[in-house]
This record gives C-alpha cells, sequence and structure tokens, in this order.
C-alpha cells in the first residue's frame, strides 16, 4: 500500500476483494485449489491471502511441534512465513488436479526438516521448556482434576520424547495428528511411497510408547 | 509373540488411523481378548495416539491474526514478478511469424541446392584446382600441397552432399521447423484461450 499524506492508495488486485481482516470476501465456498489457481493464474494475492488466513494457525502448529520445546531459539510464525513465501514462489510448479493442504504441509515439513539439520550441525538447541501445549489440557474443563493432570503430564512427556525422534518419523507423526491427515495425504505431502508412511508411523508409535513405558 | 500377535500389531496401527473394517476389528477383539500382551500393546498404543492427537492439536492461542497476513503480502509485494513460462512467451503471432519464415527458408533451401549440383558440376569442369590455386596464392610447395588436398576433400564433401541428400535434409529441417512452431502457435493460442476464460 502506498500512502501519500492522508490518502491511502491499494494496489488493485488487492482493492477488488479484501477485507478489513486481510481476508477474500466471499470466499467461504471456495475450494483451496480454487483459490490457488486463482493465485497461479492471475496473481491474485487477495486469494492467496484468503488460503493463508486458513492454514496460518495450522502451519504455524505444525512448525512448532516439528521443531518442539527444543528449539524454542526459532520462531515458528518465521519458518511458517517463509513456507508460505515458498509455496507461493512454487507456485507454477503446483501440478493441476493436486491437493493444496499436503502440497502446503510438505513445504513447510521441508522448512523445519533443514531448519533442523542447521541447528543439529551448529549445536545451538537452547532448552526451554514450552508449556503451551500442556497450559491448554490444564485449562479444559472436561476432565477431572487428577486425570487433567495425568493427561498433562502424558502431553509434556510426548513434547519431550518426540525431540528424540528421526527428523522423518517427526515430520509423519506431525503430519498424521496435527491435521488429520490421511496417509495418501502423507505420502504426498513427504514425497514418500504409503506403504513407507505406515511404517514410519508404526515406528513412531512404538518409539514413543517404548520411551513413555521406560519413564514410568 | 506369535504370528497372530505379529498381525495384531498391524491391526490395531490401523485402528488407530481409524483404517479397520469391521471383519478386521472383529478379528482383531478376539485376538486382544485372549492374548493379555497384545491388550496391554493396544491400550498402551492408544495413551500414545490420544496424548500425541492432544499434543499436536492446533490452538487458538497459536493464530498470530491479521497481522500474519499483512506482514506476508509486503514481503510478496516488494518480489520481483515471475518471468512467464516459455510456453505463455510464444505469442500466436510470432509462432506464425515463424512458420511462414521457416516455410519461405525450407523452400528456397530446397529450390537453390536442387540448381546447386548443376552450377557447381560446371564450374568443377571448368576450372583446374591445381592451377588455380599455384597461379593466385604463389604459395610454398608443402603449402600447396596441403591446399590441393583440402580443396580436393572439400570438393568430395561438397559433391556428395549436394548430390545425394542436401536438398533433402535442407527441406526436411525447414519441415521440422514448421511442425516446431505450429506446436508454439496451438500452445499460444489455448494459452490465449485460457486467459481469456
Amino acid at each position: 500500500m502506498l500512502e501519500f499524506g492522508s490518502i491511502s492508495l491499494v494496489w488493485p488486485r488487492f482493492a477488488r476483494h479484501m477485507s478489513p481482516q486481510g481476508s477474500l470476501s466471499g470466499a467461504a465456498g471456495v475450494t483451496d485449489e480454487a483459490l490457488f489457481e486463482r493465485t497461479c493464474r492471475d496473481d491474485d494475492h487477495a486469494a492467496f491471502s484468503e488460503l493463508v488466513t486458513r492454514y496460518r494457525v495450522r502451519v504455524i502448529a505444525l512448525v512448532r511441534r516439528m521443531l518442539t520445546s527444543s528449539q524454542t531459539a526459532i520462531d515458528p510464525e518465521d519458518i511458517a512465513q517463509e513456507a508460505f513465501l515458498d509455496a507461493y514462489r512454487r507456485r507454477q510448479t503446483f501440478r493441476r488436479g493436486a491437493q493444496f493442504r499436503p502440497w502446503l504441509y510438505g513445504i513447510a515439513v521441508n522448512r523445519c526438516v533443514d531448519k533442523i539439520r542447521v541447528m543439529d550441525r551448529e549445536s545451538t538447541l537452547t532448552l526451554l521448556p514450552s508449556d503451551e501445549a500442556s497450559e491448554s489440557v490444564i485449562a479444559s474443563a472436561e476432565m477431572a482434576p487428577l486425570e487433567t493432570v495425568i493427561r498433562s503430564q502424558e502431553i509434556s512427556d510426548i513434547d519431550r520424547e518426540i525431540t528424540h525422534l528421526p527428523a522423518k518419523l517427526r515430520a509423519v507423526l506431525v503430519l498424521r495428528y496435527v491435521d488429520d491427515l490421511s496417509y495418501e495425504e502423507i505420502a504426498s505431502a513427504c514425497a514418500l511411497p504409503i506403504g513407507t508412511v505406515k511404517t514410519h508411523l508404526f515406528r513412531a508409535r512404538a518409539e514413543l510408547k517404548r520411551r513413555l513405558e521406560d519413564e514410568r | 509373540m506369535n504370528g497372530e500377535c505379529v498381525r495384531a500389531q498391524t491391526l490395531i496401527q490401523l485402528l488407530l488411523d481409524g483404517r479397520i473394517d469391521a471383519s478386521r476389528r472383529q478379528a482383531l477383539d478376539r485376538h486382544v481378548a485372549t492374548c493379555p500382551a497384545c491388550a496391554a500393546a493396544m491400550d498402551g498404543y492408544h495413551r500414545v495416539s490420544s496424548s500425541a492427537s492432544e499434543w499436536a492439536r492446533p490452538r487458538a492461542s497459536e493464530d498470530p491474526g491479521a497481522g500474519f497476513n499483512d506482514r506476508l503480502l509486503k514481503m510478496l509485494e516488494a518480489e520481483a514478478p515471475p518471468s512467464p513460462q516459455f510456453w505463455a512467451r510464444r505469442s500466436w503471432r510470432r509462432s506464425g511469424l515463424s512458420i511462414l519464415i521457416a516455410a519461405v527458408m525450407a523452400a528456397a533451401g530446397g529450390i537453390w541446392l536442387a540448381n546447386y549440383t548443376n552450377v557447381w558440376q560446371s564450374i568443377s569442369a571448368d576450372v583446374d584446382p591445381s592451377d588455380w590455386m599455384r597461379s593466385l596464392a604463389q604459395i610454398p610447395d608443402a603449402m600447396h600441397e596441403i591446399a590441393i588436398s583440402a580443396w580436393s576433400a572439400l570438393d568430395g564433401l561438397l559433391s556428395s552432399v549436394a548430390t545425394v541428400s542436401a536438398p533433402n535434409w535442407v527441406t526436411e529441417a525447414g519441415a521440422a521447423a514448421i511442425v516446431v512452431n505450429a506446436i508454439f502457435l496451438i500452445q499460444a493460442i489455448s494459452n490465449r484461450r485460457r486467459q481469456s476464460a
């Protein structure tokens, strides 16, 4: 947006569709793929902004779970922003007929894996605990107090133990649970065969189960 | 752990992911009812899966709000627009012109080379290359021998190409250029239609 004194000039392709919240008006029933096709075809930033609105929480959550509490030196919002930028820059590589959601998550996961590799290489891990996940469970009024505490402890354990999983297993597990992706969608996001996705999921759960049981 | 237990482990994973059908579910339940180890494993996997699901679930408190979009859009605005793809760059006018030029060149090349054979043969009959080279350049004997050899080689090569296949390959190259440019033209027209749609 350009500002001249009190006059604001909005670039036409924004002004046409933008609502005050920065999303596309009347896009509720439009599929992700249709919006992304508009982004690709017309370079429509408003359509892309609508996709960002739909997915920003989930992508940030995905990044935060991938990097977990051991890498809190990294701001998950920055990585999520890079993932969206990557998606925009690589929009011409999006295959017609493909699903947008696993494609976007695949980009985000690859960003995280790259970041984990760099951090592992530089050994700059800052071990600061993140209580966000357990806080929300404590706040839940559905459970009895004792059960809530146990559950909170289990989630906190998961948050800690998942850092011991290799990045590829962690990626499959996070994708499975962060937005309930199917085997096929995970396979598409990670560019893996479905059989490998199943094996990775099994190994990730088995490893977590073993570690959690060892602690008790 | 026997074969039934190994199978049960696989079925437990399918159960956790909601991918188990009714008959397999019954088989799993029957096995778990008689196998305490698998029952414990199933209970353990259920707890892990439930906790992992709760741990991974995105929370409203993680939403950075519209400011996230604003920052992102500013970054996008700052980026240079991407160059159009190769196909999109081919306008239908340019493709049509390319076809026309290729057709003219192919025809002209074919006609010229069809006559070239006769022209070349008449030159070769009138001129003795040995005398011509010696009188023109006054070059030393060693160089003279090399020049004569080169002349003979060139003469043989051009004669064979011209008489056997030269008109054909030039015409074929022209035809190939027409086909390639026709593909460009079709692509350019379909791009134009898609954009107008």
